[in-house]
């Protein structure tokens, strides 16, 4: 075989050349256009899950956790399998890590602030011991490996522990709809819906287009963005510790916007919670997978507890909230968000890259 | 060092004819040439036959055989001028798997080949003899491209040694079969005009822009020093051995896009590269760099293994 499929779908040498060549107003154009396609395939994406969740009974929260994680994590498990194979494997380990944290702190965070976000408690008890539990766990795996690791070289995340992540991922999606199952209507606000919710098919294909068009607008918004704040005179380090390091986190955004603006914010709960399960259990799962994966020392005096500290903080959340997360508890999470960019690039200890 | 060169009687087997009677080999290399004509009949089938068809087919045969021979003995007297000692042997079946069996048989430390330029649906269909060897064999494989082949408006097969130097571009990434292609390139008997441009090209993500944050870590910025280090040490190696050596590292979202680019910069006459086998997951995802070479490149190509 000549090419393999990554390079049929993530040519990116064609669409950044292509990019570097254009006048400003068609980069601009294309990043409008890009958003019109990101928040087009959120709304759909949204109404697909809400009316997924009516015909099935099944909560919105999980729908989000599971289905919408997935896909919304799809940027970050490309990137990180490429970069795994091509043999740089603190951008795969940066990815999921960074995308956990910007996850987080920086959306859910805004989410928080923004609007009052209902807790399903019954769901998120369980659902966020296993975000919590899945970062300590790479944590865990990440200090063994230190531990273990003969001198002068680097702690590694082998093939075998990629493996156990992707089953567990198999386990974490089936537990989760026993969940759904039993403790579905506790706590689910149901909604008085005049309209007759869409067949199954149909929602499904909402989603999954909605889903399409989110990482394509993604991936044209960023470098077409990238190329008009160059050509502004943006650093180079504050493109990449922003727009570069948000870029993958870009579906979650969109999500969550499109959740708040409907009306729906335990969506973007579900998914924030599925997202961060993900980035651990598919993301760095399949990279490792790909090639064992290095450990570079900045991830364990900074991005690991960078993480912790978001996780932690999420998680005595949910068991103090009542029926709402509280507005400073977004503005927290926000708060070490804030920090954990400015740290990063004054301290230079270098990106999660 | 023993050289197998796979002939057909096309103009590409000609033109590899040429490239390999002027190529810097080791002195006492041995050359044998193998020609394969391919089995039309099954053996039940032969066995089916008339009295009558039989003789068609045995005077076909020998028909070909002949004119076959013919070829090896006018291919010969080229590669003799070259200096060269020179064998050569008649086979039938399946063209590369008959060139693949050969080499192995006598041991050969390279197979040549021409690349024929099927382009298109009939590649598709029957694939190309050049891409099965590369695949299948278990020696290092030249590739040799003809002159006639325009391709970006050069020309890829080097005009005649005198006043022009040979000009290799020399892949070079750390891994035992790249380490392998700097010992070849030791052995050559290049005179002091030859020059070898000595490449590493470092594969970076550039989906997302990830690029970017790649470009200003300093995990990243190690990584490109050790890099160079190995690149320079291996360069010295050459220079050893009396080759003029440059060197030059280059970041690319795309691996051999870049060593293509890089060959045409260079003028380069030949590519030459470790050939790395990789596990299956990993070709379907990612592609294999050398195929990709071979079936781009204009110039040819040496596949090291």
């Amino acid at each position: 075989m000549d090419n393999g499929i990554i390079k049929w779908i993530a040519d990116e040498e064609v669409l950044q050349d292509f990019m570097v060549d254009l006048p400003v107003i068609l980069l601009l154009l294309i990043v409008a256009l890009a958003v019109v396609l990101l928040s087009k395939g959120a709304d759909w994406l949204i109404d697909g899950v809400v009316d997924l969740a009516e015909r099935t009974g099944l909560p919105k929260i999980v729908i989000g956790a599971t289905v919408v994680s997935l896909g919304t994590t799809l940027p970050e498990a490309f990137v990180s399998v490429m970069a795994a194979f091509l043999g740089n494997p603190g951008l795969a380990l940066g990815n999921g890590v960074g995308s956990i944290i910007a996850d987080t702190g920086l959306i859910f965070g805004l989410t928080c602030v923004l609007v009052a976000v209902p807790v399903n408690r019954y769901i998120l008890n369980r659902t966020g011991w296993v975000q919590v539990g899945a970062a300590s766990l790479l944590v865990g795996i990440a200090v063994f490996a230190l531990i273990n690791a003969a001198d002068g070289d680097d702690p590694v995340l082998g093939r075998s522990v990629g493996l156990f992540f992707l089953v567990l991922l198999g386990v974490y999606l089936y537990i989760t709809y026993r969940w759904a199952k039993q403790g579905g209507d506790l706590g689910h606000n149901d909604e008085v819906t005049t309209a007759e919710p869409m067949a199954l098919p149909t929602a499904w294909s909402m989603i999954v287009g909605g889903l399409v068009l989110i990482v394509a607008g993604a991936r044209v918004l960023v470098p077409a963005a990238s190329e008009i704040a160059t050509r502004a005179g943006v650093p180079e380090d504050v493109i990449a510790a922003t727009l570069v390091a948000f870029g993958t986190s870009l579906p979650e955004l969109m999500t969550a916007i499109a959740a708040i603006r409907k009306g729906h914010p335990e969506i973007t709960v579900g998914n924030i919670v599925g997202a961060d399960v993900l980035n651990v259990l598919f993301v760095i799962g399949a990279a490792a997978v790909a090639a064992p994966l290095a450990i570079p020392d900045n991830f364990y005096f900074f991005h690991f507890p960078a993480m912790m500290i978001i996780l932690i903080s999420f998680r005595v959340f949910i068991s103090r909230a009542d029926k709402t997360f509280q507005r400073w508890q977004g503005a927290w999470l926000l708060g070490v968000y804030a920090v954990y960019v400015t740290l990063q690039y004054t301290l230079n200890v270098g990106g999660a890259a | 060092m023993k050289v197998l060169l796979g002939t057909d009687g096309s103009e590409t087997a000609a033109a590899a004819v040429r490239f390999i009677a002027g190529f810097p080999f080791p002195a006492g290399t041995e050359i044998r040439i193998v020609s394969v004509i391919w089995d039309v009949l099954l053996e039940h089938e032969i066995a089916a036959l008339s009295t009558e068809q039989w003789g068609v087919f045995q005077e076909t045969e020998s028909g070909t055989r002949g004119e076959v021979e013919d070829l090896l003995a006018s291919e010969s007297v080229t590669l003799q001028q070259g200096g060269w000692t020179v064998t050569t042997e008649v086979r039938s079946g399946h063209a590369a798997a008959e060139i693949v069996a050969a080499a192995e048989e006598y041991e050969a430390d390279l197979i040549v080949v021409g690349s024929h330029g099927l382009t298109g649906f009939k590649r598709f269909l029957l694939g190309s003899v050049s891409n099965q060897v590369l695949q299948s064999a278990q020696s290092s494989v030249l590739i040799v491209r003809k002159a006639e082949e325009e391709c970006n408006g050069r020309n890829p097969e080097p005009p005649a040694r005198e006043g022009h130097p040979w000009r290799f571009l020399l892949c070079y990434d750390g891994s035992e079969p790249s380490d392998k292609a700097v010992d070849f390139c030791t052995q050559l008997d290049l005179d002091e005009a030859a020059s070898i441009e000595a490449l590493t090209v470092l594969p970076m993500v550039r989906l997302f822009r990830q690029d970017i944050r790649q470009e200003l870590n300093w995990v990243w910025q190690q990584k490109k020093e050790a890099e160079k280090t190995e690149l320079e040490a291996a360069a010295d190696r050459l220079r050893q051995h009396g080759a003029n050596v440059t060197t030059t590292l280059v970041e690319a979202g795309d691996v051999s896009h870049a060593i293509l680019e890089a060959g045409d910069e260079f003028d380069a006459d030949l590519i030459v590269l470790g050939h790395k086998g990789k596990g299956a997951i990993e070709r379907f995802l990612m592609g294999s760099v050398t195929p990709r070479i071979a079936h781009h490149a204009c110039i040819s190509v040496l596949a090291i293994r």
